[in-house]
């Protein structure tokens, strides 16, 4: 797919160069750069407040930057173009805003706004309410759908003007489980089949991980880090980014040596062994580990532990159910506490309170200067992408 | 007690007999109400929405004076119309004064500030994302502005409701407009008035039992119009 | 509810809009067509607007006279009922063309002030002075209706008056004047509204007040007030019409105003003035008295301030 596109070279769907947006005096949203490619999506990421939802009011014309320009499929956003720009966007809110008339006059309304008739517009909305699963609506008010039948229908609606970039803010919020779990894989085949640009907007990362085409993470109005997510959740650019991304395991750590291309990092007592993703020279002695959970690994004390591996003894501190198998808090000495997500395994003993060893490789942990520039903010090896 | 029976059977007794000058009252001073609510729409709801969604200096200053309008005394307003279709007045060359169009003028112009804030609540009222979410789908200004009224539709028949029964139940500004005059300008409330002065009181409730029985029809129209919107929740 | 098939309602604020305006439009029609049907005499010429007393109006006088009028001449009479006072000041301001007035000294200053081109007498009735049985001031027995009010003040019963310049009203302050008093205090109370409601008033305070016989009668049963003073010749209630002066406002209705005055004065009409309200109150509201012919006022009142035009 994005090979095809490459080879006709269409323009960016979105192009953020220089924008500031500031608030009371304040800058709420800082980014120098952005592109989304056609077909693309881009899932941003963050906590709330961030910035993510200015951004996307930027990105849909609703907010004109303070500074900077926007571009939508390679047209400058501007006074006289931005109507006819918006055109090519479309934007899902958080909540579905379905406005008070019949389901297929909604899914429709953005069709009859560009001067589409009737029967066309009606046509074609209902195309896409079926595709959605709701073309049995069409008649009702929407104003009395389920939250799952109105966010469908809103996804319809913004889909039926066939933008070229699709601006979702938190398009699954308040959606139970089981339809988020539909509806996901759902809207990631429209966007694939139709070759729709999209930015997508939410806090939970698991989410955004199964979504994306690319990360982003967005921190207090900038852009922390972006990039393949499988990049951005091995690479936290930051302790921040790796804790907003879910990381269990964000361990401050002190590096006390090396062993050929290793770190020797002292984890409050603990002696543990990381592969740095540069040469493990030149490191200064402030470090954060960054490990998944489910790369840690925990056993009884008398079982085997794979060679090379770091091995930490402690004790169960706490012993929790999840759908895919048992996690495990394993307090070692010295205060730290390592998170394991075991898959469903001969655990029996490993009780709380129970003496364990706690293991991982030491390439399944990721070392984070912490004389980056900015802690908290664009450091990192991911950093935007300048053109 | 007795006025009051015999009043409410008056009332039935014209209504149903068909008497044709009740007839003639009734249907002018709807004829004059509708006409003028309608009017106060056509000014109302513009001003009202554009309060609402356009930001400008001297707007709380705009917005003050629509509220204040909404209390504005029928009799003062009558003034105010009179003093404009006086002959010698400015407008009197036009020769209304004394003519239903008077009449209509007035009541427009009581109602027109009512339906103004009561539009401006009405759309104000509306989630604001609302109007976000119409512009990032591609509607242009005047498409916005109308489906956002769409979107207000149940407290603006609320306005209306307002502004029709503001205007029907006025008789001061009908009266020094209208003049009173019998197949003319004689509406329910100046007759009414005219028959307590006259002592004719059974006639006087029987106007005032017709009166109550056309603002409630009309109310309960549109009442009915709004309630019926109302997704069943 | 889900079970429930809605069908979204299809007329939506468009349509009721839509719909209210032709509903008004509808409304408007006899009006554009009613003005397009306005020949005669000329357009624009043709309504006259009356200025008149309210009792006029609420006796029921006019609306047996107007349609009368507007068959026999073609105009289209329009009275507008105020109190004498402000049927005189329309007159002054050139909004009214021809003025049915009871209030002789208030006509005398507009006609000697020239506002007015023709003063004529058409009829009068009489004033009476009613009160509560129970009678506190003992007034029936006065010789005169200025002794009763004397009675009246030095009782300090309780009196209602209009209070708004209306003939009524102006006869009042004269009974006073010659009286020598100046009413006021807790026991004098302005009503401030027309005769059938400040005689209501009256009865629900049991107190005196001065009105038309017409109005008095009209009001019936409903009143426990009883006619306490009457036929004095201070309580005589006259009516002039009055053309206003068509040299100070060109917007004047001149003919129209003459032929309402000379209409006012016609054998027939006077007829119908004397028989009026007779099928209703057994007797007549109004005596007929066209240029005084009754011979009711004294000789210094009848003279017309102008020569009536032949």
């Amino acid at each position: 797919m994005s090979d095809a596109a490459k080879s006709t070279t269409p323009p960016p769907a979105l192009l953020l160069r220089g924008v500031v947006v500031r608030r009371d005096g304040r800058v709420t949203l800082d980014v120098p750069a952005l592109t989304v490619e056609a077909g693309e999506t881009l899932t941003l990421v963050g906590p709330n407040g961030a910035g993510k939802s200015t951004l996307l009011l930027v990105a849909a014309l609703l907010r004109r930057p303070d500074a900077g320009d926007v571009r939508i499929a390679g047209s400058l956003a501007t006074r006289r173009t931005e109507r006819a720009l918006r055109r090519r966007v479309a934007l899902v809110w958080q909540d579905p805003l379905l406005f008070s008339t019949g389901v297929l006059a909604n899914a429709a309304s953005g069709l009859r706004f560009r001067g589409v008739g009737r029967r066309e517009a009606e046509r074609r909305a209902m195309a896409w309410l079926e595709r959605f699963g709701v073309g049995a609506l069409g008649e009702r008010p929407a104003r009395g759908l389920s939250g799952g039948e109105a966010r469908r229908v809103a996804l319809a609606r913004a889909f039926a003007v066939e933008p070229d970039l699709l601006l979702l803010d938190e398009p699954f919020a308040a959606l139970d489980a089981p339809s988020r779990a539909e509806l996901g894989p759902e809207l990631a085949a429209h966007l694939r089949v139709t070759g729709t640009a999209a930015v997508l907007v939410g806090h939970d990362p698991a989410e955004a991980l199964a979504l994306g085409d690319r990360l982003g993470v967005v921190l207090a109005g900038r852009l922390a880090q972006i990039g393949p997510p499988a990049g951005v959740l091995a690479r936290p650019a930051s302790a921040a980014v790796a804790r907003l991304l879910g990381i269990a395991n964000v361990l401050p750590g002190r590096v006390v040596g090396t062993e050929g291309p290793l770190l020797v990092v002292d984890l409050g007592g603990s002696t543990v062994r990381v592969r740095p993703p540069e040469p493990a020279a030149g490191w200064e002695a402030g470090v954060t580990l960054a490990v998944g959970a489910a790369r840690v690994a925990a056993s009884a004390p008398e079982r085997p532990i794979p060679a090379g591996w770091n091995a930490l003894a402690g004790v169960v501190a706490n012993r929790a159910l999840t759908p895919d198998g048992v996690r495990l808090t394993v307090a070692l000495p010295g205060g730290v506490r390592l998170v394991a997500a075991l898959a469903d395994s001969p655990t029996g003993s490993l009780t709380v309170g129970a003496p364990v060893v706690a293991a991982f490789p030491p390439e399944a942990a990721h070392p984070i200067r912490n004389d980056a520039p900015r802690p908290a903010g664009d450091g990192g090896t991911q950093a935007i992408p300048r053109r | 007690m007795n006025d009051l029976w015999d009043g409410l059977r008056e009332a039935i007794r014209l209504l149903l007999g068909g008497d044709r000058e009740v007839w003639e009252i009734v249907l002018l001073s709807l004829r004059v109400s509708l006409t003028a609510t309608g009017i106060s729409l056509l000014l109302g709801v513009p001003i009202g929405a554009a309060l609402a969604l356009v930001r400008f200096r001297g707007r709380a200053l705009v917005v003050g004076l629509v509220h204040t309008g909404m209390g504005l005394p029928p009799v003062s307003v009558g003034v105010l119309v009179s003093l404009l279709l006086w002959r010698n007045g400015p407008l009197g060359a036009l020769r209304l004064l004394y003519t239903p169009t008077a009449m209509t003028i007035a009541q427009a112009a009581i109602a027109t500030p009512i339906v103004a804030g009561l539009t401006l609540a009405a759309v104000q009222g509306l989630d604001p994302r609302l109007r976000l979410q119409l512009v990032s789908l591609g509607a242009s200004p005047a498409q916005t502005v109308w489906w956002l009224l769409r979107e207000a539709r149940l407290p603006l028949i609320a306005a209306v409701v307002a502004g029709f029964g503001a205007v029907i139940s006025e008789v001061g500004a009908a009266i020094m407009v209208g003049g009173n005059i019998k197949g003319e300008t004689r509406v329910l409330t100046t007759a009414t008035v005219l028959e307590v002065g006259r002592g004719n009181f059974t006639t006087a409730v029987a106007l005032s039992v017709v009166l109550l029985l056309l603002a409630y029809s009309v109310t309960l129209a549109l009442t009915l119009l709004q309630q019926r919107r109302r997704p069943g929740s | 509810m889900s079970t429930i098939t809605r069908r979204a309602p299809t007329p939506h604020a468009g349509f009721v809009l839509v719909a209210a305006m032709i509903w008004a439009a509808s409304l408007l029609a006899p009006v554009v067509s009613a003005a397009a049907q306005q020949a005669t005499p000329t357009a624009g010429a043709r309504d006259v607007i009356l200025a008149t007393t309210t009792s006029t109006q609420d006796s029921g006088l006019l609306d047996a006279l107007v349609p009368l009028f507007n068959e026999q001449t073609g105009y289209a009479l329009k009275p507008i009922a105020v109190g004498s006072g402000a049927a005189l000041d329309l007159g002054e301001r050139g909004e009214a063309d021809v003025l049915l007035a009871h209030s002789p000294a208030a006509e005398q200053a507009f006609m000697d002030a020239g506002f007015g081109a023709e003063r004529r007498t058409v009829m009068y009735n009489d004033f009476v002075v009613v009160g509560p049985e129970a009678d506190p001031a003992g007034i029936a027995d006065a010789p005169s209706a200025v002794e009763a009010m004397t009675r009246i003040a030095d009782a300090e019963a309780a009196f209602v008056s209009r209070g708004d310049d209306s003939g009524t009203h102006q006869l009042e302050l004269g009974l006073w004047e010659d009286a020598g008093i100046t009413p006021g205090g807790g026991w004098y109370v302005e009503s401030g509204t027309g005769m059938g409601d400040t005689l209501n008033i009256a009865n629900a305070r049991d107190g005196y007040t001065v009105t038309d016989r017409g109005t008095y009668l009209s009001l019936g049963d409903r009143l426990d007030l009883e006619v306490l003073v009457e036929g004095d010749p201070s309580l005589l209630n006259v009516y002039h019409v009055i053309t206003v002066d068509p040299e100070r406002y060109d917007t004047i209705n001149a003919a129209g105003g003459q032929a309402f005055l000379d209409f006012l004065l016609e054998p027939a009409t006077q007829e119908v003035i004397g028989e009026f309200g007779v099928d209703r109150f057994g007797e007549p509201l109004f005596t007929p008295c066209a240029d005084n012919a009754c011979g009711v006022l004294p000789s210094t009142q009848a003279t017309p301030a102008a020569t009536p035009a032949a």
